[in-house]
């Protein structure tokens, strides 16, 4: 029988999953309440569009549309993440960000206020409904400019969006389900969308726009000017394995890797329930939770490798968040750079590595660097921070880093740093190692 | 300085009060190689591959200058790329004396390269895909890694020669410089490394107040854990550690403005410090030109043109790095190969200054050798391998340029001929003829 009481470790990882980490205060605070309530609080989120706006969102307004730097912005969503009143919604922004990856080098276009832009829309609609996000992203002045449809005009169509829309945002390639013939054809349908940076207007211009009739996926469109960018968007998505592809990318965001080669025939059960769950209205709240409730993520097999490998920017929002220190800061974008995650800056249109792909000397280096970072930004972030535990103090290094419990491994390996360093090393430098392997441990990491 | 096994035994007990999952059970290491020079290395041929990444365009990287007997290329090129094709004025003509006439040349950007062909050391090979070509990237990228054209590919052409050569585990053999190991250096029962750049350190430094610490993080991967996602983090915590230890005294290359030069400088420092390392992978970024094309490729080929000459000469451009050239004897025994997951779209697609191409199918790899035979006997045939690919007519050009050279006839001719690769693998597919002397 399943144990309705969500356990310590059950909360430590569905935050460390879905909500950028525990804190000790939400261990304690969640422990022994039922699962069902922990998720449903981390899913509750109240529409944006109507609730009252946080203090960060005037700021972020004003970053849209000042011009300012990259890192500002970058800074702005990190500092967000960890003092967000709802970590899932911000979580699965970040998820939608990896989804429909669009990057910025922070000069020319898209620029970093555009990518800001495009961050709002991700999450207005983060836990809403997937249809609606993909239309909108489709004409998101970001998008425009990343993916060229800025330059996709009549009888000179430029297929860039049009190939990625079909393989990576709507219908992957588990088994592809499109033709060479579709993308040409849904380049054609998506002509006619501009963007002036300067005027920051969007614009349909008709007269860039094809007229002729197009085929997409076995459907006619015609004579629907500016509407056949949402033809094609329902084209792609009335296809079966559009909502499993989606759920898909969701269970190996939140969960684990699907053994599944083929969607149609032979979904991953998990992916399959998800899929199910986006209804006719493609409902990511509930999608999101069924996933969260799901045994299959909460008892995911481990011993086979059903667990999740952390990216960098869950880990450096949760040091922020554990320790108490503010986000926004260049030093932590500074190590996120070294770990290849910094936000707005996804290496290419198919996104972020995942899994073990997140594991190489690069990265760890860049990981074990970030806790020593973390100890001084935790030193310098106020005299009224909340003190460290002592070096020694294992059980409330694990309480302080939101985990339920270390691995044998690693408590050995840190007791043995410990009983390593001569009686002259200071506690400020235990801590900072104690913190540092702790960072780069196993149990940090993969959840 | 490193751990042992008995010490970790040793201090395992000594916790209390809290709470544990279960018991440690060591398991035997990873067998790293340590920072000692490998007797072997010194004689071993070496490879290293610039991956251009996103598809880049060979159509104006070597391009036609007139059209042959029997087909219609250069026409062809000049009608559907009006405004980003080259004039054959401006491009460097591949040719030497006694060359039959090849119609090509080079971009004008290239110019290290073209050289390095006039002086018999480059190789052209044309019209190199694989069957039932792939236009995503993704999918083409694996397959071009892989070596294999077949979807779910689980490791790359270079990773199965190390497992053939009975590497280990974080053994430096086969090295990625960036931040992800690229599937081609993922074997079956091993892989290669993937590292930032020269000198490899953690942040807290070298002395006694780092090595404690990366003793412990090492450890993590010495021990058996029960999950294999986290036994694989903790054996990449010990293969980095190891790495580190490795590479931490390496002399530190020059940073340039040109990134592929820097992991360019680090391979070189790689391949001249003589630990081992055969295999050596970097990534050039942003060939995927859907728009201003002409302006973008032509910053990448100045970039790629600059980085190899200052890995060759140690000069960057004009500037002398004051490292000198590459040393001789690990010269006479490497070759570069540029890859990518496809090239473009014959025709462009906007008709403007500012066009670009959308994903197309075969292009040339380019190879550059000492221009001698290095240890196995066999060198590389400096020229143009392979046939050009149809172009179609004026009137109907080609749509998708038609592989003529299969990428695994090239890879088995490395294998075979430059790595020493007992078994390459490619048993249908021999090695590609008259790439190696």
């Amino acid at each position: 029988m399943v144990e309705p009481r969500a356990s310590r470790s059950d909360v430590a990882r569905l935050f460390g999953r879905a909500a950028f980490g525990a804190t000790a205060a939400d261990l304690d605070r969640w422990a022994g309440q039922p699962y069902v309530a922990v998720v449903d609080f981390l899913v509750n989120v109240p529409d944006p569009a109507t609730r009252m706006p946080a203090a960060d969102d005037a700021r972020r307004i004003l970053l849209e549309t000042s011009g300012a730097s990259l890192a500002l912005n970058q800074g702005w969503w990190l500092e967000r993440m960890r003092t967000t009143t709802y970590p899932l919604e911000e979580r699965v922004t970040l998820f939608l960000h990896d989804h429909f990856a669009t990057a910025t080098t922070g000069s020319g276009l898209p620029d970093a206020g555009m990518l800001l832009r495009q961050n709002q829309t991700l999450r207005s609609r983060s836990l809403g409904n997937f249809r609606t996000l993909a239309g909108e992203i489709t004409i998101d002045p970001a998008m425009l400019h990343w993916l060229s449809g800025v330059s996709n005009t009549r009888g000179r169509p430029n297929e860039n969006y049009g190939r990625e829309l079909l393989e990576l945002f709507t219908l992957g390639t588990k088994p592809q389900v499109y033709t060479e013939t579709d993308i040409r054809e849904a380049a054609r349908a998506l002509t006619g969308w501009t963007y002036n940076a300067v005027t920051r207007q969007l614009a349909f211009n008709a007269n860039l726009h094809d007229t002729g009739s197009k085929s997409v996926l076995g459907r006619t469109i015609t004579n629907q000017g500016a509407l056949e960018y949402l033809a094609v968007v329902n084209a792609a998505l009335a296809q079966p394995i559009a909502a499993r592809w989606l759920a898909y990318k969701l269970v190996l965001n939140f969960g684990y890797v699907p053994d599944t080669t083929d969607l149609l025939t032979a979904p991953d059960p998990l992916v399959a329930a998800v899929a199910d769950a986006l209804g006719p209205n493609w409902d990511l709240r509930n999608a999101v939770r069924t996933l969260l409730l799901a045994d299959g993520f909460r008892f995911a097999d481990a011993a086979a490798g059903r667990q999740s490998v952390r990216q960098p920017i869950e880990l450096a929002v949760h040091a922020a968040k554990a320790l108490g220190f503010s986000a926004d800061n260049t030093q932590l974008l500074a190590r996120l750079g070294a770990m290849s995650q910094k936000p707005f800056q996804p290496p290419n249109v198919s996104g972020w590595p995942v899994g073990k792909n997140w594991l190489s000397p690069t990265t760890m280096i860049a990981r074990y660097d970030l806790g020593l970072t973390a100890f001084n930004l935790w030193a310098g972030a106020s005299v009224l921070a909340t003190p460290l535990p002592a070096s020694a103090d294992l059980t409330g290094w694990t309480a302080r880093l939101g985990l339920a419990a270390l691995s044998p491994v690693t408590a050995s390996g840190v007791n043995n740093y410990l009983t390593s360093a001569p009686a002259s090393v200071p506690e400020r430098e235990r801590q900072t190692g104690v913190l540092a392997l702790l960072m780069s441990s196993p149990d940090w990491m993969v959840m | 300085m490193t751990l042992t096994r008995r010490q970790f035994l040793a201090g395992s007990g000594a916790l209390t009060g809290l709470t544990l999952l279960g018991p440690v059970v060591v398991r035997s290491g990873l067998g790293l190689a340590q920072a000692a020079v490998d007797p072997a290395t010194a004689q071993r041929n070496r490879l290293v591959i610039i991956v251009q990444s996103g598809g880049n365009d060979g159509l104006n990287m070597v391009i036609p200058t007139a059209d042959v007997a029997g087909a219609a290329r250069y026409s062809v090129y000049r009608k559907v790329r009006p405004s980003i094709g080259y004039d054959p004025s401006v491009v460097l003509p591949l040719g030497r004396a006694g060359d039959a006439d090849w119609s090509l040349g080079l971009n004008p950007k290239l110019t290290t390269l073209h050289d390095l062909y006039l002086q018999g050391r480059m190789a052209v090979v044309q019209g190199v895909d694989y069957p039932n070509h792939n236009y995503s990237h993704f999918a083409s990228t694996d397959i071009w890694e892989s070596g294999l054209p077949q979807l779910s590919n689980d490791s790359g052409w270079l990773g199965r020669h190390l497992d053939r050569m009975g590497i280990g585990d974080g053994e430096l053999r086969g090295v990625g410089i960036g931040s992800e190991l690229p599937l081609l250096l993922r074997g079956r029962s091993s892989q290669g490394v993937e590292i930032a750049s020269l000198p490899l350190r953690f942040a807290d430094g070298t002395d006694a107040v780092g090595d404690r610490r990366h003793a412990a993080l090492k450890a993590f991967g010495q021990a058996v854990w029960t999950d294999p996602l986290r036994q694989y983090a903790a054996d990449q915590a010990e293969v980095t550690v190891g790495t580190v230890e490795t590479l931490e005294a390496a002399p530190a290359p020059p940073v340039t403005s040109n990134s592929l030069a820097n992991s360019l400088l680090s391979a070189r420092t790689l391949l001249t410090q003589n630990l081992g390392v055969e295999c050596v992978v970097v990534y050039q970024y942003g060939f995927d030109t859907h728009t201003n094309q002409r302006v973008a490729q032509e910053a990448l080929f100045t970039q790629l043109d600059q980085a190899i000459g200052a890995f060759l000469y140690g000069r960057l451009g004009a500037t002398d790095l004051g490292i000198g050239a590459l040393d001789a004897t690990v010269a006479s025994r490497t070759i570069i190969m540029t890859t990518s997951e496809f090239g473009r779209r014959i025709g462009e697609n906007g008709g403007a200054s500012v066009s670009g191409t959308d994903h197309g199918a075969a292009a040339p790899m380019l190879m550059i050798g000492p221009g001698g035979a290095g240890n196995t006997g066999r060198s590389l045939v400096a020229g143009i391998h392979g046939d050009h690919p149809n172009m179609g007519t004026t009137l109907v050009p080609a749509d998708n340029l038609v592989m003529t050279t299969d990428l695994r006839t090239v890879y088995q001719a490395v294998l075979e001929n430059w790595l020493a690769d007992p078994e390459p693998g490619y048993g249908s597919y021999p090695s590609l003829a008259g790439l190696f002397a």
